[in-house]
């Protein structure tokens, strides 16, 4: 984690909609950058977006966000934030350079720089001619990309951007990842990055919290996270595979079965897998195949979710 | 060679100590719907020239008189002129003030309050904007201010302010004259007042009308149909139930009775013996209390950046 002072601080913070609890009891300090916030659908994330941003109360707990607490003066905090919502949204009749100039303004921007500010951002957002069209006219991404420009006209310290690539092309959702990348690594924008694609999180963030059920399930940097994937083996085998994996087990390696015959192997510290040969021609097996692979943060994040789940 | 940096740029200036949200949105509130008034030029010009109609012909007989009245020694006839009812009953006074006010011009605030009145909160709902506005450093009560200031401002041009400027008309074509100009400004005065009340009343509740649907016609259809079911059936079948005292349902009347108490004048109300200006004005006071009090209610749980569905 990040030993700069942390940009949210959470002390069992709980969300409720009437009776349903969308968030419960988290308790986590972020530090600065970019952090991916991941789970599920339904996990909780945008809900602790509107929290934070002071939209939705806490019913329990506290929360600050960049030091300020949530709720005593969210005006004021909320000039230090951008915020892209996961709807779609927009100021209705609006063009996309109008909206932008009226976002910035409405963030307390004054009415030059609010001009000048909405074309640079749109300009940094990919919107050329388009800008002087209606919002409405506009195709999903470019959408993303004029609420992007709004969310950072006022050139907040603090972006939080929910589900940002949401109905991209492929093109399009690297484009828009680059961008992100570029404001938090070569700008200085602490970014966080809600999304339920970890290749997004991935992509752009030092670090991932993760959320299912409106809990806390884990928070690591994305570094530790690959770090800690082990490599593994996968082996293919011509013969009854049974005895082979009792000798396995009996050398301390974990041969877990695999669909097509064959097993996936967690070599001990120190083994060589040409040991695989030795172990398969002592359990009267040929191999047919010996492959390295390594579990990717997809199939740790699934790990992870199925233990809470279970 | 001058060469633009497209890429983000910070910036350091300092935003405004305290946010001009309700001005923000007044402003781009009016623009918007001056854009939408004059989107069919014929229209909207048409909707001008009638609604300043009934101003220009007074302003037009004020200057007749005028003039009649400084050349009188070319008009045999010119007493007879000016006792002409016609000129008499354009004359500012607190009659022709409310006739203006509350049978010509009703009309056009009541089109006003459909064309554009219906759409600022609704057409909002519908683009999910409430999210885009309240996750910036705004408060629900500057929105709805804001919002209210557009419909004021509408209300304004074709009531308060054409009344305005036939006092100051007449005020310069009768000079400096101790009690006229006295008489007239004290109706300045009135006419503020009334305009104000009245206006915000309706403004109110026509903002609590368009907070309820999430398309304009659609809160256009419940306005519409709410000013039919007061006039054209409750107060009816209460006329027959209770005859005399029917009128305490229609809030045409409760508006109209304190805008002749206001301006300090009787009028007659549809004919059936019911003196606008004389009534008991403690019930006007209450019923249109009570209408503001539960419209500002229905605003503000409706202006929310988070729909709840329990």
């Amino acid at each position: 984690m990040s030993d700069a002072a942390p940009i949210l601080d959470l002390q069992g913070a709980e969300v409720r909609y009437g009776k349903r609890v969308a968030l419960s009891g988290l308790d986590a300090q972020i530090g600065g950058g970019a952090v991916g916030l991941l789970g599920p659908n339904g996990a909780g994330k945008s809900s602790l977006i509107k929290a934070l941003l002071g939209l939705v109360p806490l019913s329990k707990g506290s929360a600050t966000v960049l030091g300020n607490p949530v709720g005593s003066d969210p005006a004021r905090m909320r000039r230090r934030i951008g915020y892209m919502p996961e709807r779609d949204a927009a100021f209705p009749t609006l063009t996309g350079y109008r909206a932008t100039w009226y976002a910035g303004r409405l963030a307390g921007l004054p009415d030059d720089v609010a001009r000048r500010r909405a074309h640079e951002v749109l300009l940094f957002a990919g919107m050329e001619e388009a800008r002087y069209r209606e919002v409405s006219t506009y195709s999903t991404g470019m959408r993303q990309r004029v609420k992007l420009a709004q969310a950072l006209v006022h050139d907040p310290d603090l972006l939080f951007l929910d589900e940002p690539t949401n109905g991209l092309d492929p093109k399009g959702r690297a484009e828009m990842l680059g961008l992100i990348r570029q404001l938090s690594r070569e700008r200085g924008i602490h970014v966080v990055l809600s999304s339920h694609l970890l290749r997004d999180v991935e992509e752009v963030c030092e670090s991932v919290v993760v959320i299912n059920g409106g809990k806390l399930v884990m928070h690591a940097d994305i570094e530790e996270l690959s770090a800690a994937t082990e490599m593994t083996w996968r082996v293919g085998l011509y013969g009854e595979g049974s005895s082979f994996q009792a000798l396995c087990s009996e050398r301390g390696v974990n041969a877990a079965p695999r669909r097509d015959g064959g097993f996936e192997l967690s070599l001990p510290e120190g083994m060589n897998p040409r040991e695989v040969f030795a172990l398969a021609r002592a359990s009267e097996v040929v191999v047919r195949s010996l492959e390295p692979t390594r579990r990717s943060l997809e199939d740790a994040l699934m790990d992870v979710l199925g233990e809470v789940d279970a | 060679m001058v060469l633009h940096d497209r890429g983000y740029q910070r910036w350091d200036g300092s935003r405004e100590t305290s946010v001009p949200g309700a001005r923000v949105i007044v402003e781009q509130g009016v623009t918007s719907s001056i854009a939408k008034l004059f989107k069919r030029k014929l229209g909207g010009l048409l909707l001008v020239l009638a609604a300043y109609g009934p101003f220009l012909f007074g302003l037009g007989v004020l200057a007749f008189t005028f003039y009649v009245r400084t050349n009188i020694e070319r008009f045999p006839q010119a007493e007879q002129i000016l006792q002409d009812d016609l000129v008499q009953g354009i004359s500012p006074s607190p009659s022709t003030a409310w006739a203006y006010l509350f049978r010509l011009q009703s009309f056009f605030v009541f089109l006003l309050s459909l064309i554009i009145g219906m759409g600022l909160i609704a057409e909002d709902r519908r683009s999910n904007a409430l999210e885009l506005y309240l996750s910036r450093p705004l408060r629900v009560w500057q929105y709805v201010l804001g919002k209210l200031g557009v419909l004021a401002f509408f209300f304004a041009a074709v009531t308060v302010v054409p009344a305005l400027l036939l006092i100051l008309a007449e005020m310069s074509f009768v000079g400096f004259e101790a009690t006229r100009s006295r008489e007239l400004l004290d109706l300045a005065g009135r006419v503020v007042l009334a305009c104000t009340l009245t206006g915000g009343v309706l403004a109110i509740m026509a903002l609590a009308v368009s907070s309820l649907a999430k398309r304009a016609r659609n809160a256009a259809v419940l306005w519409v149909g709410f000013w039919m079911v007061t006039a054209m059936i409750l107060e009816p079948i209460l006329e027959e139930a209770t005859p005399g005292s029917s009128h305490f349902v229609s809030l045409a009347f409760h508006l109209q009775h304190l805008g002749a108490v206001i301006l300090g004048t009787t009028e007659d109300y549809g004919g059936r013996g019911v003196v606008l200006g004389s009534e008991p004005l403690a019930p006007t006071l209450i019923v249109l209390g009570i209408v503001t009090f539960v419209s500002t209610v229905i605003v503000l749980r409706r202006v929310r950046p988070v729909e709840v569905v329990a």
